[in-house]
């Protein structure tokens, strides 16, 4: 069962949403055990403003330590959905 | 990046970025070219207004009420001193090691007719002789630039009047392990590398310990990392707007900048914030309740 967000989108979809888009790669390229920093383009930077943009989607703050812990996208999406549910 | 560079090679590397021509930073800079955060009162508050609203509350910092003598060290392209002298007839002395720099300044203070109050002192902060006497220091995003900050801010004291006042702003790393992880990245390396030449973001912590090494007592500590990313947001805006007119000014400048932007703002609050510290030159500090 997935946690969605306010707008009914399950959470997973938002976060490989902002991927896609950041990366500028299709979504359904990307699957939930991949890493992050191997994605396609990814940079520390574009991987903080996909972060930036999800606390700004649900107005929260993840814990700092958890942002950098963070390796895969499943691992991004558990982060979220943690301080959102 | 921080062992083994002079202050003179990190000016040197400093400079190339600020000898671009002054058309290229009029075209996403406000119209004062003042290259640092701006201060936001509301949603809709514009660059130009930012940057009035921030130079008012330097002042304010600095306890400024007409008439003093002030050195901005690292002073761009005077925006500070020339508001300071236009608005609170200070006596403004700017150091800047940029040639491009110190001439646009002396053209200003003759079109806004404070030539008399102004001075500029082209050279290193490190190397460069100031006499004289202040009542106030700034430095506005230049000790960045500067490997050797115990030093510059024990001249900064030794320059300072008895009760004189230091306004410091700067962006830091947040902690010591940010500093460690991210100060290599490649994102971090093209900000202070590739465009400034020699950047050097330590932690808000390492530049209080140098405040008192120098000598200084420490009266205030202001977070405006949410106005710099403001600020950013809208420099980056103003680049995609001239972008064209960029590439004529600076022919391949205008990726490389946005990058610089986007890198910028993309780490603050995560790895990097922007405080604003000021500091006294005397024993008790501020006698008057604030």
């Amino acid at each position: 069962m997935s946690v969605e967000s306010a707008t009914g989108q399950p959470i997973a979809s938002v976060v490989t949403e902002y991927l896609a888009t950041e990366l500028k790669i299709a979504a359904d390229g990307i699957g939930g055990t991949d890493v992050l920093r191997d994605l396609p383009g990814a940079d520390s930077m574009k991987m903080l403003r996909v972060v930036s943009k999800l606390e700004r989607k649900w107005d929260v703050e993840f814990d700092d330590e958890a942002i950098f812990a963070v390796k895969t996208v499943d691992e991004l999406v558990a982060l979220v959905e943690r301080s959102v549910g | 990046m921080t062992a083994g560079v002079s202050p003179r090679e990190a000016f040197q590397a400093t400079n190339k970025h600020y000898e671009l021509p002054a058309e290229l930073f009029a075209l996403y800079l406000d119209e004062r070219l003042k290259y640092s955060a701006g201060l936001y009162a509301g949603e809709n508050t514009g660059l130009d207004e930012a940057q009035t609203a921030k130079l008012h509350f330097v002042a304010g910092q600095l306890g400024l009420r007409g008439g003093e003598e002030l050195l901005d060290v690292g002073c761009g392209w005077g925006s500070l001193i020339l508001f300071m002298a236009k608005e609170y007839g200070c006596r403004a002395t700017g150091v800047t090691p940029s040639g491009p720099q110190a001439e646009f300044i002396r053209e200003r203070a003759r079109e806004l007719g404070v030539a008399e109050l102004i001075t500029v002192r082209p050279g290193s902060f490190a190397d460069t002789d100031v006499p004289g006497q202040f009542d106030a220091v700034t430095m506005l995003g230049s000790i960045v630039h500067m490997p050797d900050r115990t030093a510059v801010l024990r001249k900064a004291h030794d320059l300072l009047r008895r009760n004189g006042s230091l306004y410091l702003s700067e962006s830091c790393f947040r902690d010591h392990a940010k500093y460690d992880e991210f100060s290599r990245r490649p994102g971090t390396v093209h900000v202070t590398e590739s465009i400034f030449g020699f950047a050097d973001m330590v932690p808000l912590s390492v530049l209080v310990a140098a405040a008192e090494s120098a000598g200084f007592s420490l009266t205030g500590l202001t977070d405006l990392t949410a106005h710099y990313h403001r600020t950013i947001e809208q420099w980056e805006q103003r680049v995609h707007e001239n972008r064209d007119r960029v590439e004529e000014v600076a022919p391949g400048m205008a990726e490389p900048l946005i990058r610089y932007l986007q890198t910028a703002n993309a780490g603050w609050g995560y790895t990097t914030k922007h405080y604003a510290l000021s500091a006294r030159k005397s024993r008790m500090g501020p006698a008057e309740a604030p």
